[in-house]
């Protein structure tokens, strides 16, 4: 394949090979491999310091890997990092723009930097302010603008030059959830244009806009597929929902019973799985006859289906995932 | 072309943030203003007070001379020399004169009278300098009354090249000038880099196809365009304000602060790359180059009467460079000939800095 066209729908958008990052004694990034495709929606969820940033600036060629070998749009991270900078947008945590300078002003210098001008530039720029919705905001100074818009205008940036694969490093940060909820379905008509997006985030519920989750922490890869998938993975596993006026009473009073595991507070309920062995009614039972004996009133007890926070629970553990 | 891009939102962002336009351009030319006023090593109104023993025509031909001019203020007659030391000690006169009985009849007769004078030393270079004036303005007088004669017995003719009035505003003007616009375009440009990582739009900017030295042309060109108007404004108010004319070529001068400039911001590139806030790249900028441009690089102090070490500390100095230059250009009217060490000084300073400003960009991770 030539390094100048774009890739086929058939090659992989990115394949990661064994791709490893150490800082000093910090394995950052241990041995990670996977791939992406066109028209798909990664998403990496993991808590705070799992080596997510880590992995994105890899794959944007801003910081060369210890060791393994990365492939973006086509082209290799170490050997032509300068061909992989042009075919792929990046939008960071900080929503990067310039504060005094006007949207239009930061739209106009990101044209530039990846060499658009004239009719092309002017075509783009439709393209995207339409895009992103924020024809009326275009004169307005970036230090003005609220969080929603910023979050936009650093997209439509980075979508300026056409990108095949397009990074968002926890692109909801700061932005309130109806702004969040836009922003996704933005990301979906993305996707939908044949564009690879690879995410991150800590949210949990931003996981399930995806089309294929990979669960990190500690630097590894500890799961991967679609939220669906990941969910079935704890099938034959029983979960037992029950909603409580006193959900920290409930929860106190469940954790103490050995046969349930995972108890964890849900909203106004109460989430817990049992011990193998032990069947749903049998869970259910037990969960009535416990809260009745502590006299703590509650809802009856439902099996409850598996979300993406119990899957990560299972298999990160406790470590804070914000919901 | 994505160098012009980066320099016209470096523009952009300058016009919206007049506060730091006027740090850049206009300031240099109050400091100018204010310290050009100030740092003079000339000395004026010397107060003197006068004994005169003769009081005679000739006598008091001598005391007019020497007070009519701007540099001995007459505060008084003493009636006694004890007067005169008490006045000395007290501070109220710098220079005491004594005329001795029979001045004038001794003028007159050829007898080469002696006037004596007492300077209150305590500030030797004031002390020095009125000591210079006072011969000057006796020798002087005497000169004009032996004017009749065919030859003086001795005579030394005296020419001060350059400087005729050995101004030291003149001398001191090209220093603060180097001065100043070391400090405005080092700090400039270490400020706007940190900023900007501070921001994290430097990572977008090197997520995106443009090389480190791209980067760094892109944000040093409208630095350096300012820098250069400043300089020329800072030229300009030492004109108007205290009679400064470049006596060489302009262009030359504008290619030495051009070649200064460029150096001085690489500096503050490399400030930058080793910095992660503002505040410390704001002080390392500050003592890198205030203190150095100050006192070791000829600006005030000759360097000629350092000791070696400071002497050999002071020739890796670019600012020591550009201020003899400088010199040679707006005193001397020295031409590039004259001044071809200095300018080859200034282009390895400004390749120098320029170099390592890309390669500290270039590895940095972040």
């Amino acid at each position: 394949m030539s390094a100048s066209t774009a890739s086929p729908a058939s090659i992989p958008a990115i394949t990661v090979q064994r791709l490893t990052r150490r800082f000093g004694d910090l394995l950052a990034v241990d041995s990670v491999s996977f791939e992406a495709h066109r028209g798909e929606i990664l998403c990496f969820l993991g808590p705070n310091g799992a080596g997510k940033s880590t992995l994105i600036r890899m794959l944007c060629g801003l910081l060369a890997p210890t060791s393994g070998t990365a492939r973006v749009a086509g082209a290799d991270v170490v050997a032509e990092p300068d061909e992989v900078k042009r075919r792929i947008g990046y939008m960071s945590q900080r929503f990067s723009l310039y504060g005094e300078l006007r949207a239009s002003d930061n739209l106009e210098l990101y044209g530039a930097l990846y060499g658009l001008s004239g009719r092309r530039l002017e075509e783009r720029l439709d393209r995207v302010v339409s895009l992103t919705h924020l024809g009326d905001r275009l004169g307005h100074r970036v230090d003005a603008l609220a969080g929603g818009f910023r979050q936009r205008l650093a997209l439509a940036c980075a979508l300026l030059h056409e990108p095949e694969v397009v990074f968002l490093d926890e692109p909801t940060g700061g932005v309130d959830p109806v702004m969040r909820r836009a922003f996704f379905q933005l990301i979906d008509d993305l996707a939908a244009s044949g564009v690879c997006i690879l995410l991150t985030t800590h949210f949990l519920d931003e996981a399930e806009y995806c089309h294929e989750v990979v669960i990190v922490s500690g630097g590894r890869l500890v799961a991967q597929g679609t939220p669906t998938e990941l969910k079935e993975s704890l099938a034959g596993q029983v979960l037992v929902e029950v909603r409580s006026d006193r959900p920290g009473a409930a929860l106190a009073a469940l954790a103490a019973v050995p046969e349930l595991i995972q108890v964890e507070l849900f909203g106004v309920g109460v989430h817990a799985r049992a011990v193998p062995g032990v069947s749903p009614d049998e869970a259910l039972a037990l969960v009535a006859r416990t809260l009745g004996r502590a006299g703590i009133p509650c809802s009856p007890p439902e099996a409850a289906a598996p979300t993406l926070e119990d899957v990560f629970l299972n298999l990160v553990g406790r470590e804070e995932p914000t919901r | 072309m994505s160098v012009a891009a980066v320099a016209r939102k470096e523009l952009r962002q300058l016009s919206r943030d007049p506060r730091s336009l006027m740090v850049l351009v206009v300031l240099p030319a109050v400091m100018t203003l204010l310290f050009g006023t100030v740092l003079s090593l000339d000395v004026r109104h010397v107060p003197i007070s006068v004994v005169d023993r003769d009081g005679t025509a000739s006598s008091r031909a001598l005391v007019a001379a020497l007070t009519s001019g701007e540099y001995f203020e007459l505060t008084g007659h003493a009636a006694s020399e004890s007067e005169l030391d008490a006045l000395l000690l007290a501070g109220k006169v710098t220079v005491a004169l004594v005329v001795p009985r029979g001045f004038e009849r001794s003028l007159v007769t050829g007898g080469r009278p002696a006037v004596r004078a007492v300077v209150d030393g305590s500030n030797a270079t004031s002390a020095q300098t009125a000591l210079g004036y006072l011969e000057q303005y006796v020798t002087d007088f005497g000169a004009r009354v032996e004017g009749e004669r065919p030859e003086p017995l001795l005579s030394a003719r005296l020419r001060v090249l350059f400087n005729p009035e050995l101004a030291s505003d003149r001398f001191l003007l090209p220093g603060l000038m180097a001065m100043i616009l070391m400090v405005s375009a080092t700090i400039a440009t270490a400020l706007s880099i940190v900023k900007e990582r501070e921001s994290g739009t430097m990572e977008q900017l090197r997520v995106s196809p443009l090389s480190a030295a791209q980067v760094v042309l892109g944000k040093a060109m409208p630095y350096s365009m300012l820098s250069l108007l400043a300089a020329v404004l800072v030229m300009a108010t030492a004109w108007l304000a205290f009679g400064l004319v470049v006596r060489g070529s302009l262009l030359l001068l504008l290619l030495l602060a051009g070649l200064f400039v460029v150096g001085a911001q690489g500096l503050g590139l490399v400030i930058s790359s080793v910095t992660r806030s503002q505040q410390v790249a704001f002080q390392l900028a500050s003592y890198s180059t205030m203190l150095p441009s100050f006192i070791i690089s000829g600006f005030v102090f000759p360097l000629r009467s350092m000791p070696r070490a400071l002497q050999l500390l002071s020739a890796v100095l670019p600012v020591r460079y550009f201020i003899s230059g400088l010199r040679g250009v707006v005193l001397k009217g020295a031409g590039l000939a004259a001044i071809w060490p200095e300018v080859t000084a200034l282009a390895l300073f400004a390749t120098t800095m320029l170099g390592l400003a890309i390669w500290r960009l270039h590895r940095s991770e972040l």
